[in-house]
This record gives C-alpha cells, structure tokens and sequence, in this order.
C-alpha cells in the first residue's frame, strides 16, 4: 500500500470496506476514555490501494464524506476511534467491523492478548512494534515515523479484517453474535453517560473509615497495618504461630479466635481507605463531580463486560454497602434494574432441567425450594437462614462446577455433608448433572464450549480450572448476551423516541440509568419491555424477572 | 528417546548448582529450547522426565503439554530434542544479572549445535538468546545472531500455555512445523 498524504480524490464504493485509524497526542494511558483527552495528531484511512493520512483536525468532515458511503468500516478497538473521532464530526450508528471485538469472539480463552501487534502477527506474520506509541504522549507534531506507524496501523487493520472475513463462512455463529449482540452494543456503550459521586459522602467515608479502624486498633492494642507485631499479637492472644497475616491464611481461624475477625475488618477499614479515599477522588473526579469509566466490552473471556480506570464495579459493595451509597445522580435519580437470578434461570434453559423449569415458569423461590430439597423440609420459610446459606451457594455455586471441597468451604458443612447435600440435588436436578456432564465433554472433544446463542469460548486443557470453566462459561457468557442485547434494545428505543439515554454503568447483571423523576415511569416500561422481549428472543421458555428500584443513589437497592 | 542418550548430569560451574539434563533424540535436528526447567523436572533430574503419575499422564505438567501440542502440531517426533536454558533452578534475588549465562548459554550452543531447526519457548530463552521481546514475536520466524543458519521461531513456554491460553502455543507450533516441512 502506499501511503498519501491528504485526503483521497474519490469517494469510497457502497461495496468497499475502507479501515480507519486515528491517533491523537498528550493522552493519559489511564484516561483514553475521556472524550475530551488529548489533541489530534491524524487520522489515517486505508481505502483501495493506498493509505490517506491528514494531519488537520478541520480535514476530519471532508475524510468522514468520502468515507461514509463504504459499507463498513474496519477498525481495531472501535471505541477509542469513534469516541474521539465524534469531537470532530458527527457519526451516525453504522457497519463497523471491530478487528479487536471479532477477534476475542473468536478465540476468547484460546489466545489471552488482541492488540493489533498480536494480531499482525497472527494473521500476517508481521512484527508491528507500537514502542513508538509511547512518543505521542509528549510529541506535538507528527515526525516521519509517526506517519509510518500510523499508516502502518491502517494498512494492517485492513488487512486482519479482510482475512477475518474471508474465515466468516466457517463461523457463522461467531458473525451473528457479532452482527446481533457485539455492535450494537458498541454503540450503546459509547452513549453511557459519566456516573456522579456524592462527594461529601464519599470524602465522609474514609474519614469514618480511618476512625473505625483507629478505634479497633486501640481496643486491641495492636496497629493492624504491622504483620510483624499482628504476628505477635496472635501468638499472645491464641497461642497459635501464623506463618502469614494474609486473610486467607488467618480466615480459616476466625471461628476459633474471633480477634481474627477484629483484625481483619481493621485492615480492610484500611486498605479502603487508602483506596477509596480521597487519592481515588483526586484522580478520577471531573468536573460536576462525575467520573467516567472506562467499559471494556469483552473484557472476560466469557464476554462480559470489565470497567476499569477507575474499577467502579469493585467497590467493596458487600462488605461495605455505604459506597454504593455514595454514587448518586445528576438528572434527579437513579433507576436500578438487574435480572433476579439470572445465571440459574440460564442453566435452566441449557439444563432443560425439569424441576428448574417448573421452579421458574411457577414464579418459585429457586435458592428456598433447593434449600427445601437438600434438607428434606418443606416447611422451610424465605426467611429461613438456610435459604441464602446452602440453597443460594448451591445455585449459584452448580454454575461455576461447584464441588463439596468448595461448598464446605463456603458454608460451615463438612466435605461429606457437602458432598451429601450435592448428591441430593443432583438427584432431584438430573438435566443439571446431565448438562454439566455434556459440557465437559464438549470441552474435551471440540476444544470450546458455545453460550445459547452461539459466543464461542474456548477452554484451555491445560488449565486446572477447565472442567469449571466448560461449565461455567455457557452460563455467564449467556448473562453477556443478555445484558448487552438488553443494552442495545434500551438504546435503541430511546433514539427513536428521541429521548436522552440514560445508562451511567452496568454491573454484571444490572442496569442503572440516571433519570428524572417525571420520566422514571416511561424508562422502567422501556427497560421492562426489552428484557422482555430479550429474553424471549434468547431464552424462549424461561421467564426472567427485575425487581427495580428508583432512588438517590446506587444503594436504593440494598 | 533421549532417555536412551548418553548424557550424564554435573553441576554448573558458576554457582555450583547440580544440573538437570536434556530430553529427546541424540543427534536431532530439531530443537525445543525452554526457558526453564520445571521443578518436579528439576528433581528427577531431566526435562520433561516421566514421572508415575501425573493427572493420569506419565509425564511432568510442562511435558504433558509439550508432548501433546508436538503429537497435535505433527512434528518428527523421532527428531526432536527438548532442552531449556536454565537446566537447574534460577538463583533467588535476582531479575537480570545472571552470572550462570555465561555458562549456559555456551552449553546450550553445544547441545543444539547439530540441529537446523529451534523453537525457542518462553521469555528468558527469547530474551537471552534472540535479545527480543517476545511479546512481539511468538509465532514469527526471527533472525538470531547467535544461531546464524538456523531457522528459529518464537513460542510462549509450556509454564504459561498451563497458567493462561494454548493459543499461541499452537500457532508457534504450526509456523514451525510449516517451516520445517518446506525445508525437508
């Protein structure tokens, strides 16, 4: 390919695929997902023969028109392209085939890195070295190996998606997975709006953290923070030499010793605060007191959907429900809707266990009625602790090939009253046994196991996790579609109503939009009827269930 | 199987560390270089060494792998030899300073000196050896100064095919037995 400097002299063809690239200078590693980040550098177009490249942000409308009458646009991580691109010109939702995203569909948990190095290599068998990245952060003005390497990106983006389509053919369930769940979801995600902190509240916290922790600290009479002098306080105080202060090595003696638990809540008080303190303010807070997160879209292997820069999704919301508190909203309220028990619903759909289906179509508790079963007590309450202790571990513990060494280590049964206990209910869910049976052997004979829909994961046989993963990974790469599908039909709905979008973040198995009270009701109905009609389309036979909840904050549903 | 080669263990000069021996085919014109020896490897004295029971296999984790991806990929199984660049344990406390290269980077030139084909596996046999990284590499054919004439590819180590993805392993395995059939 040649490279030219310019604009191209002719429009694209409706049947041509042209590749997209664009680099930008000053950017923060940790913060390219800020739209407002950094300055155009160029943006590169491989079209034909050749690569054009402009270097004036004005040329972007002009390279965009001759651009946009290709019928698809090949890019490698779409969404950092158009992100910034859209501070330029305006684009409209469009054909876009993500080398990245297409890619990881293909081979999610076969190759564990998809940068468009690794898949010059692959597929060209060229080395494409992306040192020189790094000189855009500081550079100014594009030197003559910039332009190299940006054409370069350009060329070989185009080069990886005209292979990948040519392998198409063979992995028609990869395409539609693409076509149906992937892109449209691309731009879903690209809509999601900046989440807003209640500042105060969360700057209240790691003060109320550091004296929770102080306090604890002067009532053993011990600095946590320490390991040599927690040592020696619990040799004092159990009599017991610990060869380590990590939680797990200490956890397994907190029954025996309940100063184990003192400490350890000490310590998280801590690590927390150091955290989520005012440091984690200070580099993630923008202006309005809103942060934007950075949403990988297949960030697991399984397809679910990662965030990072900052990792709202692993606040310790369990152990610390005050911080879910603390995110709040900026249009009047947050409306949370998650999907109740989704991964054994799924189950229930590949299982196509009987009992599990009859527990769902009939509106049944699941984790009560396992719990009713293992125990052989069918007067059991929902209010009965065993419900959420054994019934719910069990559930949600089948999909991840849950064995009794897990679940006694999970509960405070023995392996054999584990192992018992799971017996029993492989008596009763024989489609579940039947179906974890059937995976492992799909992962062993074909290499991968595939969700309902058809996401492909492959399972490593190496990996100790590989008879887990067989199972696992059907059931939560099935919550990635879901999810995601049900992202896309909000978002779509919303465009032709033509109202704002609302999604801010999208925890696993959770929506949570930020919404004014007058317009609460009209986006539950919009957000009820599309897991409807999602589910339906997904899992036919197998209702799913929301219990939404609408409030000031992220807590609203605790 | 080099179970059958003459060789015999001795200890390295440097540091004094007893070292582990090869795997494989005397005079072989393949060679799989690893980066290190594994430690249930490195305690029965050989690469890849078979041991009575290991997940239902015979062989050490990193063996397991190895032989299975080279009986998947089709190599010449009869003309392969199996060796790494560390052959006994990495001396604790250092990261890039190792003193013992200079023993065991001759010894494994020695070793390989017949062979026209390497597959050099993991990131110290990459970076010792070839000087490049080689998360730009696996799976591409290189030119490595130090094994002038000789066709040499880049492949991740059984160690990390275990901990993460085979992927990259088989796509090595493939460009090199492509190489090696094109040149027969």
């Amino acid at each position: 390919m040649k490279t030219i400097m310019g604009l191209p002299e002719r429009a694209a063809r409706p049947d041509e695929m042209v590749s997209i690239d664009l680099e930008m200078f000053g950017q923060e590693e940790d913060k390219l997902h800020h739209p407002d980040q950094g300055t155009f550098a160029s943006m590169q177009v491989g079209m034909g023969e050749d690569v054009y490249v402009i270097t004036d942000k004005l040329d972007v409308p002009k390279m965009m028109e001759r651009i946009n009458p290709a019928k698809t646009w090949a890019m490698h991580n779409a969404s950092y392209d158009l992100r910034h691109l859209q501070r330029y010109t305006n684009i409209v939702q469009r054909p876009i085939h993500d080398t990245m995203l297409y890619e990881k569909l293909m081979w999610a948990s076969y190759y564990n890195s998809f940068g468009l190095a690794d898949l010059s290599r692959r597929y060209l068998h060229e080395r494409l070295d992306k040192n020189i990245r790094e000189g855009f952060s500081t550079a100014t003005e594009m030197s003559p190996e910039m332009l190299e390497y940006a054409a370069k990106d350009a060329v070989i983006t185009l080069a990886v998606a005209d292979i990948q389509r040519t392998l198409a053919p063979t992995l028609s369930e990869t395409v539609r997975v693409y076509r149906e769940i992937e892109e449209p979801a691309l731009w879903a995600i690209l809509d999601f709006q900046p989440v807003k902190i209640d500042v105060g509240a969360w700057e209240g916290l790691a003060e109320t953290f550091t004296q929770k922790a102080a306090e604890i600290e002067a009532e053993l009479g011990v600095n946590v923070q320490s390991p040599k002098k927690v040592l020696e306080f619990l040799y004092q105080q159990t009599g017991r030499r610990f060869e380590s202060t990590g939680a797990e090595v200490l956890k397994p003696y907190a029954r025996e010793h309940p100063v184990i638990d003192r400490i350890l809540l000490a310590r998280s008080y801590r690590v927390n605060k150091q955290t989520y303190g005012l440091g984690w303010l200070e580099k993630h807070l923008l202006p309005g007191d809103l942060v934007r997160t950075n949403f990988n879209q297949i960030g697991a292997e399984t397809g679910r959907m990662t965030a990072s820069d900052p990792a709202l999704y692993n606040i310790p919301a369990r152990q610390f429900p005050e911080f879910r508190r603390t995110i709040t909203h900026k249009n009047g309220g947050l409306l949370i809707c998650d999907i109740s028990q989704q991964e054994p619903r799924i189950l229930a759909y590949l299982s196509e266990d009987k009992e599990l289906l009859y527990i769902f179509r009939n509106k049944q508790d699941v984790h009560l009625m396992v719990a009713r079963w293992v125990f052989n007590d069918e007067s059991m309450q929902k209010s009965d602790p065993r419900r959420s202790r054994y019934g719910k571990t069990i559930n949600l513990g089948t999909s991840y090939g849950l064995s009794a060494y897990g679940l006694s280590n999970r509960t405070d049964l023995t392996e054999e009253e584990a192992q018992a206990f799971l017996d029993r209910y492989f008596k009763k869910f024989r489609g579940v046994k039947a179906y974890i049976d059937l995976e492992r052997r799909k992962a062993v004979h074909r290499g991968y196991v595939e969700t309902a829909f058809g996401r492909r994961v492959w399972v490593n046989p190496y990996s100790k996790q590989a008879d887990n993963n067989a199972i696992n990974s059907p059931i939560q790469g099935g919550g990635a579609d879901q999810m995601k599908l049900w992202l896309s039909f909000i978002h779509k709905e919303t465009k032709s109503r033509r109202i704002p979008y609302p999604v801010v973040i999208n925890p696993y198995d959770e929506l949570v939009m930020d919404v004014p009270p007058d317009m609460k009701d009209e986006y539950l109905s919009i957000a009820m009827d599309a897991l409807t009609q999602v589910s339906e389309y997904l899992y036919p036979g197998v209702p799913f269930a929301s219990e939404p909840a609408y409030g000031d904050n992220w807590g609203v549903k605790e | 199987m080099i179970e059958n080669k003459e060789v015999t263990s001795h200890d390295c000069p440097v540091c004094g560390v007893k070292l582990a021996v090869s795997n494989g085919m005397r005079n072989a014109t393949i060679a799989l270089i690893d980066s290190e020896i594994g430690r249930e490897d490195y305690n029965r004295g050989q690469i890849y060494a078979k041991r009575y029971s290991y997940n239902g296999t015979d062989r050490s984790p990193q063996g397991h792998v190895i032989f299975q991806e080279v009986a998947r990929a089709g190599l010449p199984v009869q003309n392969i030899m199996y060796t790494a660049l560390w052959m006994h344990p990495k001396p604790d406390g250092k990261k890039t300073d190792y003193a013992c290269m200079e023993y065991l980077v001759p010894r494994l030139m020695d070793e390989v000196q017949q062979c026209s084909h390497i597959l050099l596996m993991g990131a110290d046999a990459v970076s010792f050896l070839a000087r490049q990284p080689i998360l730009y590499t696996m799976g591409l054919e290189i030119q490595v100064p130090l094994f002038a004439g000789k066709k040499v590819v880049i492949a991740p180590s059984p160690t990390q095919v275990i901990e993460t993805t085979v992927g990259e392993f088989r796509n090595a395995l493939s460009v090199f037995n492509m190489i090696i059939r094109r040149d027969k």
